[in-house]
């Protein structure tokens, strides 16, 4: 019940600043579990090494996914690779289910997911991303991954 | 859904359809996911070599031209010239305010304070 309340107070909040709801936006959506206090290049993050919970590497980012509308990194390609044993397999995963905090100069990306959540995760097939773009697409891998469902291109 | 390493060299214009440069970088914040910044890598529009400007994402208009996705700024070389630069790889300093809502004045946009 929380949570829906939640749900419409932000929704209340955004007809109502309007054109600067993306303050509001981003200051809800912000991921409590990450902490990194510095801004992080698309480009480095590409190749960072994802672990899980029992510090298990997972793999490799491949890509970030972008919602040209928002400006938002909505997916992050993950390319998982000897950890299940069945080659390179990408899956997409939203950017909020990871936590990302700072390791030294690096940034440390922790996904919790163990072999089973990932063999039976969403799969990313080539680079045809223009798919996850739609809900109907895109809602389940959110669901998949637990975590708060955002429509696409909802610039608040 | 536009991929991040696609982004990475691609062509910006301004609004007289000028090649002002291409996108060298985006600078994201991991806590929200939104793109703060875009490094755009200043070449012979300027004459001076490769300067690299950092741009508030929220000032570029992204135009979808038959799948050819462009990147316009309202930027002459007047603007470019005078606009804040990045050296290096030194992002850690434009995650600051005190840094960053210059840059987004600059450039006519929308400061994000609550981001």
């Amino acid at each position: 019940m929380k949570i829906i309340l939640n749900t419409v107070a932000v929704s209340l909040l955004l007809m109502l600043v309007g054109a600067s709801g993306s303050v509001a936006w981003a200051a809800k959506n912000k991921n409590p579990a990450t902490n990194y206090p510095s801004l992080v290049g698309a480009s480095e993050i590409k190749g960072t090494h994802v672990k899980n919970l029992q510090n298990q590497d997972l793999g490799q980012i491949d890509e970030v996914l972008i919602d040209p509308d928002t400006g938002q990194v909505r997916f992050v390609i993950l390319e998982v690779g000897g950890f299940l044993g069945l080659g390179s397999t990408r899956v997409a995963v939203p950017l909020s289910a990871f936590q990302i905090t700072k390791e030294g100069d690096n940034s440390k990306w922790v996904l919790d997911a163990d072999k089973e959540k990932l063999k039976s995760a969403p799969k990313v097939e080539g680079k045809n991303y223009q798919r996850l773009y739609t809900p109907s697409e895109a809602q389940p891998i959110f669901v998949y991954w637990k975590v708060t469902w955002v429509e696409p291109g909802s610039n608040p | 859904m536009l991929a991040a390493s696609e982004i990475k060299g691609a062509r910006v214009i301004n609004f007289q359809n000028q090649d002002v440069g291409d996108i060298d970088e985006l600078l994201i914040e991991p806590d929200t996911g939104e793109i703060r910044f875009a490094v755009v890598s200043v070449g012979g529009f300027l004459g001076l070599g490769s300067t690299r400007v950092a741009v508030p994402w929220v000032a570029f208009q992204i135009v979808n031209e038959r799948g050819r996705v462009k990147y316009m700024l309202d930027a002459t070389r007047e603007r470019l010239e005078k606009a804040p630069r990045v050296e290096g790889k030194n992002y850690e300093r434009l995650y600051a305010a005190d840094a960053a809502e210059p840059i987004f004045v600059y450039w006519g946009a929308q400061w994000m304070a609550g981001a």
